[in-house]
């Protein structure tokens, strides 16, 4: 017996328009696992939680429950349940009838088989069933009042069944949405952001809650957050996601350890983020300074991320012999168990530091860092590559605009691939003015620049850039004409 | 002295003509309801002829049963009109909601006269089924759009949730959909159920004179009694009165009021 209970399997979603919301997926979720899948908004999340419950059909691929497809199932026939972000409780109804909502539909289902059973049956039988009836409607109602009772005491809100849910606060209102999805026993209960509306210290309390709750009943909690410590806090695997695509699965301890990409580790904790220059095995440039690394199986001078956490940077006298980098200290906030510093190197490169010392501003310190503490990564993407077709001499359409570009040695009509360099991306503020232009998606601050994802429609521009952008912006996007470079070789 | 504006002001004109058009012409019906046409002193003789006689009682009876009938009707036809406006999926919903507000540019009695025609061409005689067809026809408006817009205003978080919890769509429909939109239901059961009762155009020009409704009797007796076309006016009143009552006491919950149209 295998025991995944919830298999995707190359799963997409793409909404009319064309949006790309989640991008062939694939995941398995063993049985009593608390999986929590995090992200940014806009990463997919969501979209994966609601295709599980079925309240979204995938454009392709297939989701299985135990071994069996789901797709073609509507959601009231899943056997799972869903605690929505909003509560969604019932307006109409009293905390015992939210509860029971779901019991009492299964109770009538029964029934109604039940009587069909009667029609059927003939002669002596039928006096057994009709008393069968009978016992499973007394039967049932007590059920149901025991069930609601024990889902109440369980979300800590005995004695509340006559309460109106409208008279409850935001917390107790999401205990009893809790309630209402857990008394059905589901096999597996979805979880869609629900303490994203409480404030911080109820939120502390019902993730400590549902965790508590998670074990004692060992059924399948998937749960939707944007909150990495939320998800480091509650999970047994973490799914981090970005742009409709899995980034990296692994354990807390794993992804905050040994985050796969620069991405994961900006999203979760913090971090400072380089680009960098593996010079050989375990030996890494940045900061025009080389470090001694442990890192091995890296191509001789390959562009690579180099990503440490800021409370592994040690500060140290500035004429301390030992200390890589030396800088001055821009800023220092006290942030109760630390101080959080920004100390900015001869070279002008940024870190966050970490540290139970203070220093002031405008101290030169010392910068230390072990080897086993930076951590290199392999650069997802090096340039921008596109597939483009040329339009006429001198212009090339790709990447969601129509481009001027030196086209000598291609044809009209042409399939060709382009390459432009992150540098080479200009950023304007206003998106019409822009060959094309779209919205920032991802900001990761690289020490002396900041690195941006913009998208454009389907495509997405990674820029290097010295503006500080902020999520959401709509920008433009202006590449000169010599910086694009043409490649034969594109498939029709 | 200086004249200061005060926003209360503002709400001047519309007092006036309340007190001029409402308020002074309730006091002379109220007042003629008391005063004898024959002798024209003080009496409560037409009160209770309004209460007693077998003509008026006959009346309120087929104005309630007629009103009602009409509500229910216009329930059966609009709550699934307005269940399909409201739904996304359906493409023509803004052209089919104008197609339904496009006749209430005619003038009513126009629509009566013209329903009238088109029971004469098609040789139908004018009668009880006649006239209910056109209160129907002409109050159906009044149901879909206080439904519709309620509708419209459902949280999908909880049609969502119901199916969640093993709703098939037969059961969201009743046991949420439905429940959630009871305040539209209320307001659009309302305004067909007061100006039904109220009548006397539709059912003068579409019944042929085979039945009358309260507002029918209170137009013909206003001729020849004046006190007790004033009591019945009062009567009708109370019963609208009362039925507004009634429809407030399921609009008690905080969250449900405001649906509707009011």
């Amino acid at each position: 017996m295998s025991n995944i209970i919830i298999e995707l399997k190359n799963v997409s979603k793409t909404f009319t328009g064309g949006n790309n919301v989640v991008d062939n997926i694939s995941l398995k979720i063993k049985k009593g696992e608390f999986v929590t899948l995090l992200g940014p908004s806009g990463c997919g999340k969501t979209t994966t939680l609601r295709m599980i419950a079925g309240f979204e059909l995938p454009t392709s691929g297939d989701i299985f429950l135990n071994g069996k497809s789901i797709i073609n199932t509507p959601p009231h026939l899943r056997p799972v349940n869903t605690v929505f972000q909003k509560y969604a409780l019932f307006p109409n109804y009293n905390v015992f009838d939210n509860i029971a909502f779901g019991l009492k539909i299964k109770s009538k289902r029964t029934l109604t088989e039940k009587k069909a059973e009667l029609k059927k049956t003939s002669g002596e039988l039928r006096e057994s069933v009709k008393s069968q009836i009978a016992e499973f409607k007394t039967g049932s109602k007590q059920e149901i009042i025991k069930k609601v009772k024990l889902a109440l005491k369980m979300v800590g809100l005995s004695d509340y069944e006559k309460r109106d849910v409208n008279s409850l606060s935001g917390g107790q209102q999401q205990r009893v949405a809790i309630a209402r999805a857990l008394v059905n026993e589901p096999e597996v209960l979805l979880l869609d952001e629900p303490l994203g509306a409480l404030d911080l210290k109820l939120r502390k309390e019902m993730q400590l809650e549902l965790k508590e709750m998670h074990k004692k009943l060992g059924i399948t909690f998937i749960y939707v957050t944007h909150d990495q410590e939320e998800a480091l806090t509650m999970s047994d695997t973490i799914v981090v996601m970005k742009d409709g695509v899995i980034q990296q699965v692994g354990t807390p301890t794993d992804t905050y350890n040994e985050p796969i990409n620069a991405f994961v580790a900006n999203f979760i904790g913090e971090s400072n983020i380089f680009d960098g220059v593996m010079l050989e095995d375990k030996s890494v440039r940045f900061d025009n300074t080389v470090f001694e690394c442990t890192d091995i199986g890296f191509k001789k001078n390959e562009k690579v991320d180099v990503v440490i956490r800021p409370e592994d940077i040690y500060l140290m006298d500035v004429a301390n012999s030992n200390a890589h980098v030396r800088g001055k200290i821009i800023s220092s906030i006290f942030k109760g168990v630390h101080y959080e510093m920004s100390v900015l190197s001869e070279n002008k490169c940024e870190y966050l530091v970490q540290d139970t010392t203070r220093w002031d501003v405008g101290e030169e310190v010392g910068i230390f860092v072990k080897p086993f503490d930076i951590h290199i990564m392999k650069k997802p993407y090096t340039s921008n590559i596109f597939e483009g077709v040329i339009e006429e001499d001198g212009k090339v359409n790709f990447g969601g605009g129509i481009f001027d570009a030196d086209t000598s040695g291609f044809a009209a009509g042409e399939n060709v691939w382009v390459k432009v360099s992150l540098n080479a991306v200009d950023v304007i503020d206003d998106k019409d003015r822009g060959t094309t232009g779209g919205e920032v998606t991802t900001i990761l601050f690289k020490g002396t620049h900041y690195h941006i994802d913009i998208k454009c429609g389907n495509f997405i521009y990674h820029v290097n850039t010295d503006v500080q952008w902020d999520d959401y912006d709509q920008v433009g996007i202006v590449i000169k004409p010599e910086s694009i470079k043409l490649f034969k070789g594109a498939e029709k | 002295m200086k004249f200061k504006m005060k926003r209360s002001y503002l709400a001047m004109p519309y007092a006036v003509y309340l007190t001029l058009l409402v308020f002074v012409p309730m006091l002379f019906i109220v007042y003629y309801a008391f005063i004898s046409d024959k002798t024209g002193g003080f009496t409560f003789s037409n009160i209770i002829r309004a209460l007693s006689s077998s003509e008026s009682i006959g009346t309120f009876f087929y104005s309630i049963l007629y009103g009602a009938l009409t509500t229910v009707i216009c329930f059966v036809i609009g709550y699934p009109v307005a269940y399909i406006l409201s739904q996304k999926k359906f493409k023509m919903n803004k052209i089919i909601v104008v197609l339904f507000i496009i006749p209430m540019w005619v003038n009513f009695l126009i629509r009566t006269l013209a329903l009238k025609s088109i029971f004469y061409s098609m040789g139908i005689t004018l009668g009880k089924g006649t006239a209910l067809f056109g209160m129907v026809y002409d109050f159906l408006p009044f149901m879909i759009l206080p439904i519709y817009t309620t509708l419209l205003k459902v949280d999908k978080n909880l049609i969502e949730a119901s199916e969640d919890l093993g709703a098939d769509p037969r059961t969201v429909l009743f046991k949420t959909i439905l429940p959630l939109s009871v305040p539209g239901i209320i307001s659009g059961a309302l305004m067909v159920f007061m100006p039904s009762i109220s009548t006397y155009a539709i059912t003068d020009t579409l019944s042929g004179g085979k039945f009358q409704l309260l507002g029918s009797l209170i137009n013909r007796s206003y001729f020849n009694n004046m006190g007790f076309s004033s009591a019945l006016a009062i009567v009708m009143l109370l019963l609208i009165f009362l039925s507004m009552l009634i429809s407030y006491r399921f609009t008690d919950k905080e969250e449900l009021k405001g649906g509707g149209l009011w």
